[in-house]
C-alpha cells in the first residue's frame, strides 16, 4: 500500500503553528517568569524594533559579508589545494593526511590560538570561517574527482580537452553534486563558526554581527531581544539551506540528471 | 468491560497521540521551567550560595572565606539539620551571576551597581542589601597618541568586561561629560574579562584602551608609556560604590532567612574591619604583627606575594564599607542613555 505523501510545506507549518501556542501555553500555564519565556508578542516587537530603528539589519549583513567573503577565500583555497593535490601522490596524501588532522576540528576550539595569531579583529574571524569552509568543501571535491566516470574523461580526451578546458567542462560538471553538498556541510558549519566567534570577540567592526547582538542583547538582560537574535538566526540559516542551496540544485545537478 | 474497551479504542485514535504528547511535553517543561523559579520557599536553610568576582575589590569576601567568619556566624543556625553549607562562587562577570541568580541557583551576588540595576530593571526582584568596596578604576592606554578621550578614533577599540558593565556606564558618563555623546564609543568596544583584557591591551595591537580594575590596573599602568586617560571617580564625578551585594528573590523573610542574613552581615563586618585594617598596614607600609597570619592567608588565596599585595593596597582610592555610594547617580545616567526607566526603578528599590 502506497503511504500518502505529507507535503513538507504544510507540515512546516503546521509544526510552526504547534510550537507557537504550546509556548504560550507553557509560559502561561507554568505561570513562568517573562525572562525566562518572553510573551511571543514582545519577542516579535523586538525584532520589528531591531529591524526598524535598530542595526539589526546591518548586522545581518555584516554577518552575511563575512561569511560570504570567508566562503570565498576558502572555495578558491580549496580548488588550489585539489589542483596541486593532483600533481603527485605525495602532496596527494599529504594533504589527505592534514584534512583527517584538522578536519574534525570545531573552529571554535581554534579561537584561542586565533586570538593569539591574528587578533581579535576581522582576521581571526575570517581564519575561523575558512577553517570550517576549507575541509569539507576540499574532501567532498576530492571525493567528486576521483569519482568521475571514465566515460566522460574518454570523451574530453577524444575532444582533446585538457588543462583548463578539462576542469571546466569535464571536473566541473561532474563534481558539481559533491561540491554542493561540501558548500552545504560548510555553510552550516561557518554559520555557527561565524556567531559563536562573534558572540565571544564582541564588537569586530562598527556595529558587530549578529552574534554581538545576540551578546549585548544578553548583557542587557532584553529576554525578547535575545530570542529575536536567536529567530533571526534560525530564519536565515534555513532560508539559505532552502531557497538558496535548494535553487542551486534544482537548476542545477536535478536538471541535469546527476544528483547524489 | 465495556468501559476499557472504549478507552482502549479512545487512546488508540491516531490523531488523539500527538496531542497528549503535546499535553505530556507541556506539562513537563513547566514544571521543568518553574523549578527554574524563585518561588519555592523552604522553612530551613539549608545551603548558602555566593558569587564573587575577580579582583581586589572583593577582598573583603577573601577574608570572610580564609578566615571562615561567616561558617563560625552561621555555626549555631539550623542546627537540627546540620550545618548550613556554604557554597563560595567565583565568576567571571555579572551577567553570569545574574542569570545563576534568576535561575535560582544562587542566595547572594557581588557585582557594580549598573548590572545590579538593570536586574532590578527588569524585575527580577533583587534587593540591595550592602556595599562593599570602593576602588581605583581607569581606562589604561599605551599608545602614546592618546593623551585623552577625544584622541580615540572610531577605529580605535576598548576592552572591557561587557556593555552596561560598571565600566561600560562610566566610560559613557566620561564620553558624554567630555564629548557630549554617551554613545560614541558604544560601537568600538570588546567585551573581555580583565585577565584577557589586560593581554590584549599588551600585545598593543588589538585594543587601544582597557577599562579595568585592580589588580590589574596596576599591571596595566607599570608599562612603559602608560597612561591613564580617565580615572574611574573623574567619570564619576566623585567617589561611588564599585561592588555592592544583592540578595536573590527567593530569599524569604522566614526566620532561617533572617537569621542566616543577620550572621551574614555581621561576618562582612567584621571582614570589612580587616580588610580596612590592611588598608592602614599597607599606607604605613608595614604589616602590624597580629595581622601577620591574615596577610599570609589572604595573600595566598589571591596567588599573590604579601609584599605585592601591600603596594597593592597602598595605592589611593581602596575603600572597604557596607555604605551604598552613588546609587542615584548610576540610575539618572542610565536612564539619560536609555538603559533602564529611572522612576520605575526607584519605585521597584523601594518596594523591596
Amino acid at each position: 500500500m502506497k503511504k500518502a505523501g505529507i507535503d513538507p510545506k504544510i507540515l512546516g507549518v503546521v509544526l510552526v503553528l504547534l510550537i507557537l501556542p504550546a509556548w504560550e501555553a507553557i509560559r502561561i500555564g507554568g505561570s513562568i517568569s517573562p525572562l525566562l519565556m518572553p510573551p511571543l508578542v514582545s519577542i516579535g516587537s523586538a525584532l520589528l524594533q531591531g529591524l526598524i530603528q535598530g542595526t539589526l539589519l546591518v548586522q545581518i549583513g555584516l554577518s552575511l559579508m563575512y561569511i560570504l567573503t570567508g566562503a570565498g577565500i576558502a572555495l578558491v583555497l580549496a580548488f588550489f589545494t585539489l589542483w596541486i593535490s593532483n600533481l603527485s601522490p605525495a602532496v596527494h596524501h599529504a594533504v589527505g593526511i592534514l584534512g583527517a588532522l584538522f578536519h574534525p576540528l570545531p573552529g571554535i576550539v581554534l579561537l584561542p590560538i586565533i586570538i593569539l595569531w591574528a587578533g581579535i579583529g576581522p582576521s581571526a574571524v575570517l581564519v575561523v570561517i575558512v577553517h570550517s569552509v576549507f575541509w569539507p568543501v576540499l574532501t567532498n571535491l576530492q571525493a567528486g574527482y576521483r569519482s568521475i566516470p571514465e566515460t566522460w574523461r574518454m570523451t574530453g580526451q577524444n575532444y582533446e580537452l585538457a588543462g583548463w578546458k578539462f576542469l571546466v567542462f569535464i571536473a566541473l560538471p561532474a563534481t558539481f553534486p559533491y561540491l554542493l553538498a561540501g558548500l552545504r556541510i560548510a555553510w552550516a558549519r561557518g554559520w555557527r563558526a561565524l556567531i559563536s566567534a562573534e558572540m565571544l570577540f564582541g564588537a569586530i567592526a562598527g556595529a558587530g554581527g549578529l552574534g554581538w547582538y545576540i551578546h549585548s542583547r544578553r548583557v542587557f538582560m532584553d529576554s525578547p531581544g535575545l530570542f529575536a537574535g536567536i529567530l533571526v538566526i534560525m530564519l536565515i540559516g534555513s532560508l539559505v539551506e532552502s531557497m538558496m542551496f535548494s535553487l542551486i540544485e534544482r537548476r542545477t545537478i536535478q536538471k541535469w540528471g546527476m544528483s547524489l | 468491560m465495556k468501559t476499557e474497551k472504549t478507552l482502549y479504542h479512545f487512546l488508540r485514535m491516531p490523531a488523539l497521540l500527538p496531542f497528549l504528547l503535546t499535553v505530556l511535553l507541556i506539562f513537563f517543561l513547566s514544571t521543568l521551567l518553574a523549578g527554574c523559579q524563585a518561588n519555592q520557599k523552604p522553612a530551613q536553610l539549608q545551603t548558602l550560595r555566593i558569587a564573587e568576582q575577580h579582583g581586589l575589590a572583593y577582598l573583603p569576601l577573601g577574608i570572610m572565606q580564609t578566615q571562615g567568619l561567616l561558617d563560625r556566624e552561621l555555626a549555631e543556625l539550623n542546627r537540627e539539620n546540620g550545618r548550613v553549607d556554604i557554597q563560595w562562587i567565583r565568576m567571571g562577570n555579572a551577567t553570569a551571576i545574574r542569570e545563576a541568580m534568576l535561575a535560582n541557583r544562587l542566595d547572594i551576588g557581588f557585582m557594580g551597581i549598573p548590572p545590579f540595576l538593570l536586574g532590578v530593571y527588569r524585575e527580577t526582584g533583587w534587593q540591595l542589601f550592602t556595599g562593599l568596596s570602593e576602588s581605583p578604576l581607569g581606562l589604561v592606554t599605551l599608545d602614546e597618541s592618546k593623551q585623552s578621550l577625544a584622541d580615540l578614533n572610531p577605529t580605535d577599540r576598548i576592552a572591557l568586561p561587557q556593555p552596561g558593565s560598571i565600566q561600560h556606564i562610566l566610560l559613557a558618563m566620561a564620553a558624554e561629560r567630555q564629548l557630549s555623546n554617551p554613545k560614541i564609543f558604544d560601537n568600538q568596544l570588546v567585551s573581555m574579562g580583565h585577565p584577557d583584557g589586560l593581554a590584549a591591551l599588551l600585545t598593543r595591537r588589538e585594543v587601544t584602551a582597557h577599562f579595568t580594575a585592580p589588580p590589574f590596573l596596576f599591571t596595566a599602568l607599570e608599562q612603559p608609556g602608560a597612561r591613564q586617560l580617565i580615572s574611574g571617580e573623574q567619570a564619576f564625578g566623585g567617589p561611588f560604590s564599585f561592588i555592592i551585594g544583592a540578595l536573590s528573590p527567593g530569599w524569604t523573610d522566614s526566620p532561617a532567612h533572617t537569621e542566616a542574613l543577620k550572621g551574614f552581615r555581621r561576618a562582612l563586618d567584621h571582614s570589612l574591619s580587616l580588610a580596612q585594617d590592611m588598608i592602614l598596614d599597607a599606607q604605613r607600609g608595614a604589616v602590624e604583627e597580629s595581622r601577620a597570619t591574615l596577610w599570609q592567608e589572604v595573600s595566598a588565596f589571591y596567588n599573590l606575594e604579601p609584599q605585592v599585595l601591600l603596594a597593592h593596597l597602598s595605592e589611593p582610592g581602596f575603600r572597604y564599607s557596607s555604605e551604598i555610594l552613588g546609587l542615584d547617580t548610576f540610575i539618572r545616567a542610565m536612564d539619560r542613555f536609555g538603559y533602564l526607566d529611572s522612576t520605575r526603578v526607584t519605585e521597584l528599590l523601594i518596594q523591596r
